[in-house]
């Protein structure tokens, strides 16, 4: 075939600018560590990336719920210890005044610690969050539990409304309990409990009847108490388990993301190198193209 | 005195055959020149007797080398070429638009949901609200400043399809004018050579912008049409190609010819980019921009605010439906207390309608994933079409230039050649002289 001379120095000159590019996007890649530089580079793997930094992102924000669930629920795993306690203490001051060997000052000793614990079970059910939301209202975050009323009555101010919030794809769980279902499920415990102490400050004869009455109602708080624990005990682990599977397949996930678009810097050395050495063969070729000449000649 | 006739013979046409030499190596780096060749021939004396050698030699014309169908496959290959670099220049912009971290739509609704998700165990406090809110404002930002950059691209599109247009008739228009004077030279046997050349060179100006078609008449003019028909030169007329918004045609001595469909070449490649690659891309992004507000402000009038006293919630987002995408904002004055998280039943604790509006997370990503992987293949397929015409071009070029193009080495033997023949010839001559010279000694 017949040759020109315009066309052997376009042929060198495309090679050489074929052979720069190369260099060029290589030396692009290595430099931001991504064999993709933009999306056509590979269609699909930037379609797979994109939906892995969607699942990234949903994971780390289930991650930080669940952080966020954990510390509302052992804050309110503390204050449920506490009123198990007090409740514990109620209850045996409960069984000693219904004692027929006490006399009338004993028990008004008595009378007035469980007035004190009264209230402080109260303060307990009017329990504070770090946002200064009532814990213990339902959705009624910005009212105290319980109040007393006009007539000296205790009442209930919140709802029964439990928050769920999403802790993993399709999974919620519950952040809160009222004191409707701690205090209020088996009747007025408060009011029962006032009752009770009236009835030690002015009953003479004997108590019994009223203490196993009282009994059997703090008994009931106590069950509802417990089994509240046990329930926060559950929702926790359910939560840590969330959490590692969420944090396995977030280094999963991290990992895929990395090998769809990291570069094998190896390979990407190797083939620079081979580039190189292309374009460094092509430019010498050029040059003694330069000096072949007939018209050099003669 | 025919030895010295013939010498003389010899002796010009080896003059003629090196200037040809000499314009052919002057011209060896001009783009399209196509190389020319004296033709020789013998010359017979008309009485043809038993010992009549002949009168020498005569350039019969001088050649241009050119083959018609390599040209024209040049250009249709061109055109093709010129067809994925206009198409490519934008879309590859638009692909790098899409998935770029400061605009990517995707990035911006993780971050607004994330937000609402952060929101949820604490819906009454007022700083994760606030979160929601400026990250709804990000989120909207995203969209403007997409839509607006490929609105920009739709006004550079128009720009170049306007400069293209007028190349288009500036082109025509030489080729019209470059027409008349072959034809005229033609007529008085000149040599065309040169027009020959400036007239490809403007056709294949011409088909860089767009595909034509080229037919050869019988007085050396051409008549030059699109692909699918519509006239542009005929003989020494040059039609007009103009735009009314996004209709073309060709206008030819007063009569129109709508063009609809790929007309090719560059102005081809923005058209098609323009109505299949743009308008689709920012339909689909208005559509997102529309979908997600519309859900949105749907789901928080559902629910209710907790502001003194409390309402009913109050659409976040607002937009102009002419332009959704590039008009989406955060309602004016919208305050973190305004976002309805929770319903009409229940105390400021509840979350209920927040869930709800997490629910939506997931129509709302597929249509922009989608939009980003279309862009994508579609680019990526248009890269490779655009390689393969280009190594194309450069093959029919090397065959178009294999045959029209100037080699310096043949150049150079052509010259020591007619050198040697001019020479040669010169010798004729000067014996010529001396078989003159001899006989008149003689007397």
């Amino acid at each position: 075939m017949r040759v020109s001379t315009g066309q052997l120095q376009m042929t060198l000159l495309l090679g050489m600018q074929n052979g720069q590019n190369q260099y060029n996007t290589l030396m692009a890649q290595m430099a931001s560590g991504s064999r993709i530089l933009k999306p056509s580079d590979d269609a699909l793997g930037s379609v797979r990336l994109l939906n892995l930094t969607r699942q990234q992102s949903s994971l780390s924000q289930y991650q930080d719920n669940i952080q966020q669930v954990k510390s509302s629920l052992s804050e309110e795993e503390t204050q449920l210890n506490s009123v198990n306690q007090v409740l514990l203490r109620i209850r045996d001051l409960t069984l000693e005044a219904g004692n027929g060997a006490i006399g009338v000052e004993e028990r008004q000793a008595i009378n007035n610690e469980m007035s004190v614990l009264r209230d402080s079970l109260v303060d307990f059910a009017n329990t504070k969050g770090e946002q200064g939301n009532y814990l213990f209202s339902g959705s009624q975050v910005d009212k105290p539990a319980v109040v007393k009323d006009a007539t000296g009555h205790y009442v209930y101010q919140g709802d029964t409304l439990i928050r769920e919030v999403n802790v993993s794809k399709g999974v919620t769980v519950k952040v809160n309990d009222t004191a409707q279902g701690l205090f209020f499920s088996g009747g007025n415990f408060f009011d029962q409990l006032s009752d009770f102490i009236d009835i030690l400050n002015t009953a003479t004869g004997d108590v019994n009847p009223d203490m196993q009455t009282a009994l059997d109602q703090i008994d009931g708080v106590l069950a509802s108490v417990t089994r509240t624990l046990t329930d926060i005990g559950g929702r926790q682990n359910m939560l840590d388990q969330l959490d590692s599977a969420h944090g396995d397949m977030l280094l999963y996930s991290k990992k895929l993301s990395t090998d769809i678009s990291s570069l094998d810097y190896a390979k990407a050395s190797i083939e620079a190198n081979q580039v190189l050495l292309q374009l460094q063969s092509t430019q010498q070729a050029y040059l003694k193209l330069n000096n072949l000449s007939l018209f050099g000649q003669n | 005195m025919s030895i010295l006739n013939i010498g003389l013979s010899g002796l010009t046409a080896s003059q003629i055959a090196l200037s040809v030499t000499a314009q052919n190596t002057a011209n060896v780096n001009v783009d399209g020149y196509s190389r020319q060749e004296a033709q020789l021939a013998s010359r017979y004396s008309n009485s043809f007797g038993p010992l009549d050698a002949g009168m020498g030699v005569g350039v019969t014309g001088l050649r241009r080398v050119a083959d018609d169908y390599l040209t024209a496959q040049l250009w249709r290959v061109t055109s093709q070429q010129s067809y994925h670099e206009g198409f490519n220049q934008y879309i590859g912009q638009a692909e790098q638009l899409v998935s770029s971290d400061s605009l990517n739509i995707s990035l911006g609704m993780d971050a607004f949901f994330a937000s609402l998700d952060a929101a949820s165990e604490q819906p009454q406090s007022i700083a994760p609200r606030q979160q929601v809110v400026s990250s709804a404002g990000a989120l909207a930002r995203r969209f403007n400043q997409l839509a607006s950059s490929l609105q920009l691209q739709g006004t550079q599109l128009t720009g170049q399809i306007d400069a293209s247009l007028s190349q288009i008739n500036t082109y025509t228009r030489q080729i019209a004018d470059l027409n008349a004077k072959i034809a005229d030279l033609t007529a008085r046997s000149g040599n065309t050579s040169q027009l020959e050349d400036q007239r490809d060179n403007a056709i294949k100006n011409l088909s860089k912008l767009t595909e034509v078609q080229v037919s050869r008449q019988a007085d050396s003019t051409v008549t030059v049409s699109l692909g699918q028909g519509q006239p542009l030169v005929l003989g020494s007329v040059a039609a007009k190609m103009s735009r009314i918004d996004s209709d073309l045609s060709v206008d030819l001595a007063g009569q129109k010819f709508p063009i609809s469909g790929n007309v090719g070449g560059t102005l081809g490649g923005l058209l098609d980019y323009r109505d299949d690659v743009l308008k689709p891309a920012q339909q689909t992004l208005d559509q997102i921009a529309t979908q997600l507000a519309d859900d949105f402000n749907t789901q928080l009038a559902a629910g209710t605010d907790i502001n003194d006293p409390r309402g009913t919630g109050k659409p976040l987002f607002t937009y102009d439906p002419s332009n959704p995408a590039g008009s989406l904002a955060i309602t004016a004055g919208y305050q973190p207390e305004d976002l309805a998280f929770g319903s009409a039943a229940a105390g400021v604790g509840d979350n209920s309608n927040l869930l709800a509006l997490l629910a939506q997370k997931d129509g709302n990503y597929d249509a922009y994933t989608s939009l980003v992987g279309s862009l994508a293949i579609r680019s990526a397929q248009a890269q490779s079409e655009l390689d393969a015409s280009a190594q194309l071009v450069t093959e029919v070029q090397a065959k178009r230039d294999g045959v029209s193009g100037v080699n310096l080495e043949e150049e150079n033997a052509n010259m020591l050649k007619y050198l040697q023949s001019y020479q040669a010839n010169a010798k004729v001559i000067s014996t010529a002289d001396q078989l003159f010279t001899t006989l008149l000694q003689m007397f």
